[in-house]
């Protein structure tokens, strides 16, 4: 895990993300396609610090330090797709 | 009032003779908390089965409540003889007893009667307290020879109380054909206690409970009981939960958990990442938990156990609520938390009161308590059904 990857996503694990879906971002690994697979890490991070913002904004995920709001394992893959499309082109 | 410099930890170890459902022995403790003692009571009925049990039960409730409320030893022993029932067969009231009385200070006395010798065990030896014998006249005209003691106990001193199903276990085999005896069951002690110095007195208890029943070929040919007392440093644990109040305490609670002799949880993300920036310690999150019910352990050096907050602690004080004896299952977070609370004797909680914002909104698809509520519970949980002694400090 300690090899630089070419993204490191970041997701919150502070109690407020979690409970607004952030759980189900744990298991993001199982759903990246296999191309990206070996460019991706992923690791827990304490609370961002949104949580007093009256926005909804949870649950939260950094992409490269780069936050991503209203995140979902869906969101998370398309952001990185097209991250690494961009990066092709 | 908390004079003492040890903790009291107390384990009772109790198998029945083979082919009976019932134990005839009993032995029951009691903590009475304001006043910082405890009180033991082992008593073993005539015969076994229901009968037995029932004699021997009635004994330690009448021994419990007559000691702790202070009444004289003599009114107390006498009157339990005075109350038992009558065997129909053998035509006595019989039951024996040992009552043991801790009190604040370490000051332990001892009531005996007809059980095996009360054992104290101290650096190697065994201590013998000066005993005085008062006799009872008994209703049915026998007298009853009761031993009062007592003794100054001193850190990692040990008692053993046992009923005559140890000490008479083996009897009629070669080499015990008296059974193992006192004597045996000394130098057994002596000898797991040298090579194993810091051994809990549940193991202790155990330990000489397996032997006993080795010595009878695997089934016991009496009830069997075996109480340990243990004096030892208690061990300690601090829960540090919620950023304090003001801002300014933060240095001063990372600095207390720091420098505490003990074990260390932290709970809470505001709060681990308070005491991160204070002590300059990085917080990693292992994320391989595959089927999270609660969000992930942290880690950091010098802290035995990192959770999430509000969400690990409605867990917590769950489990406690339901479990019955002293193990849990499970790996989660707020499993390995329960566990440190039960392998430790005595608990600081340092409660930070700043009220999360973010847990108060409406807007939340669950319901989140307020922290310090479910703090208080874990606390009196603790307290209440696993006699841990508690201390809660607000910051
Ligand atoms: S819990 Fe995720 S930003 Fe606070």
């Amino acid at each position: 895990m300690q090899a630089k990857t070419k993204y490191k996503v970041e997701i919150c694990c502070g109690t407020m993300c979690y409970i607004m879906g952030g759980a189900d971002l744990h298991l993001l690994n199982d759903y990246l396609p296999a191309a990206l697979r070996q460019l991706v890490s992923i690791e827990g991070a304490p609370c961002f610090g949104n949580c007093d913002t009256h926005e909804k904004i949870h649950p939260c995920v950094r992409i490269n330090g780069v936050e991503l709001p209203n995140a979902s394992t869906r969101k998370i893959v398309d952001k990185l797709i097209i991250l690494e499309n961009n990066d092709l082109l | 009032m908390h004079n003492r410099h040890f903790y009291i930890e107390a384990e009772l170890c109790q198998e029945h003779k083979a082919m009976q459902n019932v134990c005839g022995d009993a032995c029951e403790s009691r903590k009475l908390k304001e006043e910082d003692r405890l009180i033991t009571v082992l008593s073993d009925g005539l015969g076994s089965g229901v009968k037995a049990n029932i004699l021997a039960t009635m004994t330690t409730s009448m021994a419990l409540q007559f000691t702790a409320k202070n009444d004289p030893l003599e009114r107390t022993s006498e009157f339990i003889m005075k109350a038992l029932p009558v065997d129909s067969k053998r035509q006595i009231s019989y039951s024996t007893f040992s009552i043991l009385d801790i009190n604040c200070f370490g000051d332990a006395s001892l009531v005996e009667f007809d059980n095996p010798p009360v054992l104290i065990y101290r650096r190697g030896r065994f201590v013998i307290p000066d005993q005085s014998v008062k006799t009872i006249s008994r209703s049915d005209g026998m007298d009853a020879k009761v031993l009062y003691s007592k003794v100054e106990l001193k850190k990692e001193d040990r008692i053993i109380m046992v009923s005559d199903g140890i000490t008479q276990s083996g009897m009629g085999n070669i080499h015990t054909p008296f059974g193992w005896g006192i004597d045996g069951l000394k130098t057994f002690i002596q000898q797991n206690i040298q090579s194993n110095p810091n051994i809990s007195a549940r193991q202790l208890a155990r330990k000489i409970m397996q032997r006993a029943k080795t010595n009878d070929k695997g089934s016991f040919t009496d009830d069997a009981s075996c109480q340990v007392i243990y004096c030892r440093e208690p061990r300690k644990l601090v829960l540090a939960s919620g950023p304090p109040y003001y801002k300014n305490c933060d240095k001063e609670l990372a600095e207390r958990i720091d420098s505490f002799q003990g074990k260390k949880i932290i709970c809470g993300g505001t709060t681990s990442k308070i005491i991160s920036r204070e002590l300059k310690r990085d917080i990693a999150i292992e994320l391989n938990n595959y089927k999270p019910d609660l969000p992930p352990v942290a880690e950091m050096s010098g802290i035995d156990l990192i959770t999430e907050g509000i969400l690990t602690l409605g867990k917590v004080s769950a489990i406690l609520e339901n479990i019955s004896n002293n193990t849990v299952k499970g790996t989660g977070p707020a499993e390995q938390m329960v566990r440190m609370f039960l392998d430790s004797d005595s608990i600081l909680i340092l409660a930070g009161t700043q009220i999360n914002n973010a847990h108060q909104d409406p807007n939340l698809p669950v319901e989140l308590e307020i922290r310090r509520n479910v703090i208080k519970k874990i606390a009196s949980i603790l307290e209440e059904k696993f006699f841990k002694t508690i201390e809660i400090e607000y910051l």
